[in-house]
């Protein structure tokens, strides 16, 4: 929590600072946490979408961005998944990846 | 963006973070700077001064007896001050060493031999007996522990000048003492990239190390994929710093992995060196690694350092426990000094060193022979400084004759780190940081510059 600049619990705090630092893109890409919460999610959506790739990648971006992906992304993602010999590992790195993109990390 | 959520990320907004080269903060320069570095050797537990710097021949003569009258109406009326107790001589012997001939204890014949570029402050005092609000004392200047470190305000201060790691490494060892206090690194209200960065001397910068199932090429395959997302939706949204720079932290975060194992990596350093911090030697091993890894951080860019060494809580068997914290230390000390010096480092590297308090001159309880030991004492205290433009070879301040309080120039915490970040060209009134309407500064309990401690 620290990392991500979270307050002290011994002390009130009117306004939350925020920071960008190194550290944390190496806890959301590195950590075992966050590893394992990807694997969760591949799993989780796979069992939802079952072997249809387009579907695996709709609900994917629906449970972390909650919208849809268009016709570029499905296509870009896509290219990334083929990118690896081992489909399974590369769709746990695919969700990996939507945990650390500005989208999911910021809220607007 | 996320200001008010739990997990808030984001950047402090700053303009200028358009690149990854400039996350690497601006320094800030209130005046020239006598140090670029600080590597600051905390030794928590408390070291009694009159086992360590400070000698007390009249202590010796008095052992077993009360504490005089005279000396003990000047003692604070602070719980567990150890004032009716008997008075416990020192188990260790004093020589005098250098040029200089300022005395040191048996305990540390190592850095005894450095003593010409001591700066040794007898006269440190406040007014906490205990270990955890103690360390907060002398590592935030407050009890709370809700303040920023030194070190964090030092990183805001000073920027940092490594593009590939953290500006502030904590290094830990022996921590079955007193807990560590993670406000002794802690960014307090000030930003987060200022907070200190705690290094496994084993394992090094944490999570740099991939999850199982990654490699350098499908990582890659993955950082790529989130900076196209990323740049994508900052189309979308147009120009946002914060977004660009957490884009740019990504790409910071990455050559960290690659290349902070590096810097820790000690295996490169030949024989001499290994053995000039006690490498070689089982007691010395662990803090003597930290301590080289401590100067190859200061080549690397880092510029502040804290390593905390515990365990010098001695309540009961002083003499024991004072050898093996002095055995475990005083080697890979004096090894850092000696190396900094020859690599012309130590001009521009402020060493520290001390803990959170001393040690009262009396025994504390009923223990007798080997097994005395001393209660906490914050009334008086040692600490010293080299390097940085310190004029070694001195001694400032002065305790009574038994050691129990100062009664010549008493500093407290604050005044050393006054002094510290003088050292750093940064001065205490000026360095600000705006927080709940108030412009903050590191001295908040006011905190004056040692000025004789320079040359």
């Amino acid at each position: 929590m620290t990392m991500f600049d979270g307050p002290e619990g011994i002390s009130s705090c009117s306004h939350r600072d925020v920071s960008t630092v190194a550290l944390q893109p190496l806890y959301l890409l590195n950590s075992s946490f966050m590893n394992n919460r990807a694997a969760a999610l591949a799993k989780k959506v796979k069992s939802i979408a079952g072997e249809n790739t387009d579907k695996q990648i709709e609900i994917a971006f629906s449970r972390t961005l909650g919208r849809l992906p268009d016709a570029e992304e499905k296509a870009r993602t896509l290219q990334m998944l083929k990118s690896s010999p081992d489909s399974d590992l590369a769709f746990v790195q695919f969700c990996h990846a939507l945990l650390n993109v500005n989208e999911f990390v910021y809220l607007n | 963006m996320l200001h008010q959520s739990t997990l808030g990320m984001g950047s402090i907004a700053l303009a200028s973070m358009m690149s990854d080269q400039k996350l690497i903060s601006a320094p800030i320069a209130h005046r020239p700077a006598r140090a670029k570095n600080i590597i600051f050797l905390f030794m928590s537990g408390g070291p009694g001064q009159t086992d360590t710097f400070d000698p007390k021949p009249l202590l010796q003569k008095l052992d077993g007896q009360p504490v005089p009258e005279s000396i003990a109406v000047n003692v604070p009326k602070i719980p567990r001050s150890g004032v009716n107790s008997k008075l416990m001589a020192s188990p260790f012997s004093f020589t005098k060493y250098g040029q200089s001939g300022i005395e040191v204890s048996e305990l540390f014949p190592e850095t005894g031999k450095m003593v010409d570029d001591l700066c040794v402050i007898r006269s440190m005092n406040h007014r906490i007996p205990v270990h955890g609000p103690s360390e907060c004392i002398a590592l935030t200047g407050t009890a709370v522990g809700d303040r920023p470190s030194m070190g964090a305000w030092m990183t805001y201060g000073l920027g940092n000048a490594s593009q590939n790691l953290p500006g502030f490494v904590v290094f830990l060892s022996n921590t079955t003492g007193p807990a560590p206090q993670r406000a002794g690194w802690g960014p307090g209200f000030l930003p987060a990239q200022y907070q200190g960065t705690v290094v496994d001397s084993k394992k090094g910068v944490p999570f740099t190390a991939m999850p199982s199932g990654y490699t350098d090429k499908n990582r890659r395959e993955q950082l790529d994929y989130i900076k196209w997302m990323n740049e994508r939706n900052l189309a979308q949204h147009g120009a946002d710093f914060e977004l660009e720079a957490r884009i740019a932290s990504y790409e910071l975060g990455f050559r960290m992995q690659a290349s902070a194992p590096e810097a820790f990596d000690v295996s490169g350093e030949n024989e001499t060196t290994q053995k000039l911090y006690g490498m070689d030697q089982k007691h010395t091993a662990e803090f003597g690694k930290q301590c080289l890894m401590a100067r190859r951080l200061v080549e690397n860019g880092v510029r502040c350092i804290q390593l905390r060494n515990g365990g010098w809580d001695a309540h009961g068997s002083l003499e024991g426990n004072h050898i093996a914290r002095s055995r475990a230390t005083d080697k890979p000390i004096a090894g850092l000094l000696q190396d900094l010096k020859q690599r012309g480092l130590l001009d521009d590297t402020l060493v520290v060193w001390g803990g959170e308090f001393g040690r009262t001159p009396t025994t504390e309880g009923s223990a007798t022979g080997a097994k005395r030991g001393r209660d906490h004492s914050p009334a008086g205290y040692s600490v010293w400084m080299a390097g940085g433009g310190v004029k070694g070879g001195q001694i400032i301040g002065a305790t009574d004759d038994l050691g129990y309080v100062p009664v010549d120039r008493p500093f407290s915490p604050a005044d050393l780190h006054a002094t510290m970040l003088d050292a750093l060209g940064l001065d205490q009134h000026q360095l600000t940081y705006d927080h709940k309407n108030r412009a903050e500064i590191p001295t908040v309990f006011g905190g004056e510059v040692i000025q004789e401690v320079f040359s």
